[in-house]
C-alpha cells in the first residue's frame, strides 16, 4: 500500500521553478532512495513534505494513505508522521539525551516535567534504536553517530510512519554506517517507510528498494534499483546537453606559472574536518576548476590558501615561483590574492553598509589603518568598477542590501578587484543568483581570465565547473581523486570520482 | 517626511527643549543656563564619544565608570599626597598620570577581548570591579582634596570671545567637512550650534571643559569618516567575518577602539576630579550607562555597525536637557531616574519603529 504519494508538485521561487511536477509514491516498508545532483530540487521536495514549505505555497498534492494533507507548518507534517533527519543535524546540545528525545513533548502533569516517566520511556526508545548512553549524558558528548540515532529514536517516540534521512552517513564512521543501516532495514521490516538521500552509489545500492531520480526539479524515473544500474542511474542525473546557459569560451594563452601548491594539508583546530595533501599548480590566465559534493574539502583549501588559520596547515605554497606563507587574509591581498567567499550573506556584504564602503573595504585595510581617505579618488574608483561590472544601483550611498543578489555579487567582484590581485580564489560565486545574472558573471569571469587573472574556482553547479573551467580536479572526503584537461571533461567521470571513497590518487 | 523621520532624535531633542523652556518661562534658554548646561555635560559627551565606537564595533565597555574613579583618584594621589599640586609641571604630571592611568586600562581591556574572545560584557564588567576596588585601595576609601591651582583652569575657565569665536568657527567647519557635500544633513546640527553659540557668546565664552569635548569629537569624527580605522570599525560591527575576508585586521582595530576609551576615561577622570576640587573612589559611578544611553539614544545599534558621533552629542546634549530640566522644575531626584529611563526607552523605540516603516 501507499504511505505516502506525491502528486503534480511544482513550486517556484520568485519566478525560478525549482520543482516542475515531481510525482514521487512511497510505499510501506520499503526504503525509497531519493538521488540528484546538487540543486535538483531534493532538499526542496523535502521540505514540502516535512511542512516548511506550506500548504499553498507550492502546488500539487501530498497524500498520506488516500487522504489528502494540507500542513500548515512543520509541526503538521510530524502529526501526521512524517519526519525528517537533516544532514545537519541540530539536537540540544547542551541537553540530556532523555530529553532531546521530548523536547516539545515533556511528559507532564499540570505543567510540570514528570521526570520519572520521561526517563522510563526514554530507555525504552534508545533501547529499539540499539543505543547505549547514560541518559543523563549530554548531547554534546555523544559522537554523531550516536546524535543521529537519538534523532531517530525521538523521531519514533513520536510514532513517525515515514522518516526522511538526508545524507545520513556523511559524518559518520564505518562502523557507525553499519549500526544506522541495520537499524533502517529494521525499520524498514516493521513497516516504516524510508525515504534516503545520498550522494553514495554504495549506499543506495546497499540499502534501497527503489530508486527515485530528481534531475532539474524534475522526476526523470522511479523504479526498482535492480532495474538501474550505477552506470543508467549516474546518466540519468546528469545527462543533458550543454544549453547556451554559457558564454563563448575565450581563446587565452596560459602564461608562467603564478601559483603551485605542494602536499597541502589542512586539520581544523578542533579536530572536525581535514583535507589533503593536495597539490596543484596554475598559471596566468587559466581557470582551474574544484569539483566535488558539499563537504569534500573545496572550500577548505580555498580559505587555507587565503590565510584563515581554522586549519591547520602543512605544505607549501609557492606564488610568481617564491615560496610565500600567507598568515592572514590581509597578507594574502598584499601578495595579490583575493578571495570571493561562497556565502554572500554571511562572509561577504556588510549589510548596514553603503555601496562605496562595501566596494573599498578590502582596497583600504590592504593600505593600513591610519591611512588619510580621498574621498574623490574612492569615489571614482568605486564608480568605475560598478560600472564595469554593469551593476544596476541607484546611488553609491544606497546601502548595499537595497541590491538584488547578482548586483550585490558584482559589488563584492569590485571589492576584490581593487585590490588588483594576480589570482583570485572564486567560491560559488554564482550560488542564489538567477540565470540572467550568473551569465553577466561568467562574462566578467572570462573578460578577468583573458587580461591575465588567474582562477581557483569552486562552485557545485558541475555544469558551470565544466564551462568555466579550463581544468579540473576532483576532490572526495579530502583528497584529489583525479584530474581532467577541459577536452576530456565528461560528466559522468567527474561524477564517478566525485562520489569514490578518497582512497586514490 | 523621510528627512523628518530619518533626524528623528533632533526632532525629539528640539521638542524637549521646547517643553523645558516654555514649563521654566524661558529660564532653560538663558545663557548661563546652557552654557552650564554644556560644561556639565562635556564629560558624558567625551565618554560617549568613546563608547561610540566601541558601540559601533558591536562591543561595550562598562568599566568606564570605575576607571574614572580611578585615574581621578591618582590625580588626588599625585597632586596631594605627592606634593605636585604647587607647580605647573605637578599639574602636567598628574594629568599625564591620570591619562596613563585610563590607557593602561584600556590597553588591557583592548588585549583581553581582542586575544581571549571572551564577550567584552564580561572582560569590561570584570574591570569594573577591579578598577573600582583599586580606586578604593589606593585611595584608603578616602577623598582627597584639594587640588592645586595650576589645574583649576580645566574645570572653570572659559576662553576670551575672539578665541571661543575662531574655536566654534572650526568646529563647525570641520563639521561641514565631514559631511561630505550632503548639506541637507547640516540643518538639525548647525540649529543646535547656533543656539550653543550664542550661548556661549553672552555669557562669558566658550568653557574649558566644552573645548575639550569639542576637541574629542572632531577627532572621533575625523577617524570614523576620513581614516581606515574609522571604516574597519563599521565593517567589524557591520559584519565581523564579511570584514576578516575583505583583510580588515580586526584584532588589531579591536585593541585600539578599547585603549581609546580606556584613555577618555582617564581624561574625564582628570577633568571631574578637577571640577569637584578632589577625588572620590565613590566617583563615577553609573558613568559608563549614561555614555552608553547617549549613544543608544543617538542611533546607534547596540548590534554594531550603524550610528555617528553627531548622534552620541545629540543624545548625550538630550539627556543633559531632560536633567537640568527638571532640576529647574524641582523634579525630586527619584521621579527623575524614572522619567530619565522612560525617555532612553521611548527614544530606542520612536528609532528603531521609523527603521522599520
Amino acid at each position: 500500500m501507499d504511505l505516502l504519494q506525491l502528486q503534480n508538485i511544482q513550486k517556484s521561487f520568485s519566478g525560478v521553478q525549482a520543482l516542475k511536477n515531481v510525482s514521487l509514491r512511497l510505499q510501506e516498508g520499503e526504503i525509497l532512495a531519493l538521488v540528484g545532483e546538487n540543486g535538483a530540487g531534493k532538499s526542496t521536495l523535502m521540505k514540502i513534505v516535512s511542512g516548511s514549505y506550506t500548504h499553498g505555497s507550492f502546488s500539487g498534492e501530498i497524500l498520506l494513505g488516500n487522504e489528502s494533507q494540507a500542513f500548515t507548518n512543520p509541526l503538521d507534517a510530524e502529526a501526521a508522521g512524517i519526519a525528517i533527519i537533516h544532514q545537519e543535524l541540530s539536537p540540544f546540545q547542551h541537553l540530556s539525551v532523555a530529553e532531546n528525545l521530548f523536547v516539545g513533548h515533556w511528559p507532564n502533569q499540570a505543567g510540570l516535567v514528570k521526570w520519572k516517566k520521561l526517563e522510563q520511556e526514554a530507555a525504552h526508545w534508545l533501547g529499539l534504536v540499539g543505543l547505549t548512553v547514560p541518559l543523563d549524558a549530554k548531547m554534546a558528548e555523544l559522537s554523531v553517530g550516536s546524535q543521529q540515532l537519538v534523532e531517530i529514536a525521538k523521531a519514533l517516540a513520536r510514532n513517525t510512519k515515514i522518516l526522511i534521512l538526508d545524507e545520513p552517513t556523511s559524518a559518520l564512521t564505518a562502523q557507525e554506517t553499519e549500526t544506522l543501516f541495520s537499524l533502517l532495514r529494521k525499520l524498514r521490516s516493521e513497516g516504516k517507510g524510508l525515504i534516503y538521500i545520498s550522494h553514495k552509489m554504495e549506499e543506495i545500492y546497499q540499502l534501497a528498494d527503489r530508486i527515485h531520480v530528481l534531475r532539474d526539479g524534475e522526476s526523470i524515473i522511479e523504479t526498482s534499483a535492480a532495474e538501474l544500474p550505477e552506470q543508467a542511474l549516474l546518466e540519468k542525473m546528469v545527462g543533458r546537453p550543454l544549453h547556451r546557459l554559457f558564454p563563448e569560451v575565450p581563446v587565452r594563452h596560459f602564461g608562467k606559472e603564478v601559483l603551485r601548491v605542494d602536499h597541502l594539508t589542512g586539520k581544523h583546530r578542533t579536530g572536525r574536518g581535514k583535507f589533503g595533501p593536495v597539490s596543484f599548480s596554475l598559471r596566468k590566465g587559466e581557470i582551474l576548476g574544484f569539483a566535488g559534493l558539499l563537504g569534500a574539502g573545496r572550500t577548505e583549501i580555498l580559505q587555507s590558501l587565503f590565510g584563515d588559520r581554522e586549519f591547520h596547515t602543512t605544505g607549501n605554497i609557492f606564488l610568481h615561483g617564491v615560496q610565500s606563507s600567507l598568515p592572514s587574509p590581509m597578507s594574502a591581498l598584499q601578495e595579490k590574492l583575493t578571495l570571493i567567499p561562497e556565502d554572500r550573506k554571511r562572509d561577504s556584504i556588510l549589510p548596514t553598509r553603503n555601496l562605496l564602503e562595501n566596494i573599498s573595504l578590502s582596497r583600504l585595510s590592504s593600505g593600513g589603518l591610519f591611512r588619510r581617505q580621498r574621498s574623490q579618488e574612492e569615489n571614482r574608483l568605486a564608480k568605475n568598477s560598478l560600472e564595469n561590472f554593469g551593476t544596476k544601483y541607484c546611488s553609491a550611498t544606497q546601502l548595499i542590501t537595497e541590491l538584488s543578489g547578482g548586483n550585490q555579487q558584482k559589488v563584492i567582484f569590485g571589492r576584490a578587484l581593487q585590490t588588483n590581485p594576480d589570482i583570485i580564489l572564486l567560491d560559488e560565486p554564482t550560488r542564489g543568483i538567477d540565470v540572467g545574472a550568473k551569465y553577466e558573471i561568467y562574462e566578467i569571469l572570462f573578460r578577468l581570465a583573458s587580461e591575465g587573472k588567474s582562477f581557483l574556482l569552486v562552485s557545485s553547479d558541475l555544469l558551470e565547473l565544466m564551462a568555466l573551467s579550463d581544468r579540473m580536479l576532483v576532490m572526495a572526503q579530502g583528497k584529489v581523486t583525479g584530474s581532467f584537461e577541459r577536452k576530456d571533461f565528461k560528466q559522468t567521470d567527474i561524477m564517478r570520482l566525485a562520489l569514490a571513497s578518497g582512497k586514490t590518487q | 517626511m523621510k528627512y523628518l523621520s530619518k533626524h528623528g532624535i533632533w526632532i525629539g531633542f528640539f521638542l524637549l527643549a521646547l517643553i523645558i523652556s516654555v514649563a521654566t518661562h524661558g529660564e532653560f534658554l538663558a545663557p548661563r543656563n546652557l552654557s552650564n548646561l554644556l560644561r556639565q555635560s562635556s564629560i558624558n559627551g567625551i565618554l560617549a564619544s568613546g563608547m561610540t565606537l566601541v558601540i559601533l564595533l558591536g562591543g561595550i565597555d562598562l568599566s568606564i565608570g570605575s576607571l574614572v574613579a580611578l585615574s581621578g583618584v591618582f590625580v588626588g594621589l599625585s597632586q596631594v599626597n605627592w606634593g605636585w599640586g604647587n607647580s605647573l609641571s605637578g599639574a602636567l604630571g598628574s594629568a599625564a598620570l591620570a591619562a596613563g592611568v585610563g590607557l593602561f586600562v584600556g590597553i588591557l581591556n583592548g588585549g583581553l577581548v581582542a586575544l581571549l574572545g571572551i564577550a567584552p560584557f564580561v572582560i569590561t564588567l570584570g574591570m569594573m570591579v577591579i578598577t573600582r576596588g583599586l580606586a578604593m585601595i589606593f585611595s584608603h576609601g578616602s577623598s582627597i582634596s584639594p587640588m592645586g591651582e595650576s589645574l583649576a583652569p580645566l574645570a572653570d575657565a572659559y576662553l576670551s570671545l575672539p578665541l571661543s569665536g575662531i574655536l566654534l568657527g572650526g568646529f563647525f567647519i570641520l563639521f561641514l567637512f565631514s559631511l561630505r557635500k550632503k548639506l541637507s544633513e547640516a540643518i538639525f546640527p548647525s540649529a543646535v550650534f547656533l543656539l550653543l553659540g550664542y550661548a556661549f557668546f553672552a555669557y562669558k565664552g566658550l568653557p574649558v571643559l566644552v573645548v575639550f569635548l569639542g576637541l574629542t569629537m572632531a577627532f572621533v569624527s575625523l577617524l570614523l569618516s576620513r581614516t581606515t580605522l574609522g571604516r574597519s570599525v563599521y565593517a567589524i560591527g557591520s559584519s565581523e567575518r564579511a570584514a576578516f575576508w575583505a583583510g580588515v585586521p580586526i584584532k588589531r582595530v579591536t585593541w585600539l577602539v578599547y585603549a581609546f576609551m580606556g584613555l577618555l576615561a582617564g581624561i574625564a577622570g582628570l577633568l571631574l576630579t578637577v571640577r569637584l576640587n578632589g577625588s572620590d573612589p565613590n566617583a563615577g559611578q553609573l558613568f559608563e550607562l549614561d555614555a552608553i544611553a547617549a549613544v543608544v539614544i543617538g542611533g546607534t545599534s547596540l548590534k554594531g555597525g550603524t550610528g555617528t558621533i553627531m548622534g552620541s552629542f545629540i543624545g548625550a546634549l538630550t539627556i543633559a536637557t531632560l536633567n537640568n530640566g527638571m532640576d529647574l522644575l524641582d523634579v525630586p531626584s527619584f521621579y527623575q531616574m524614572v522619567f530619565k529611563g522612560i525617555i532612553i526607552v521611548s527614544a530606542v523605540a520612536m528609532d528603531k519603529g521609523q527603521r522599520n516603516t
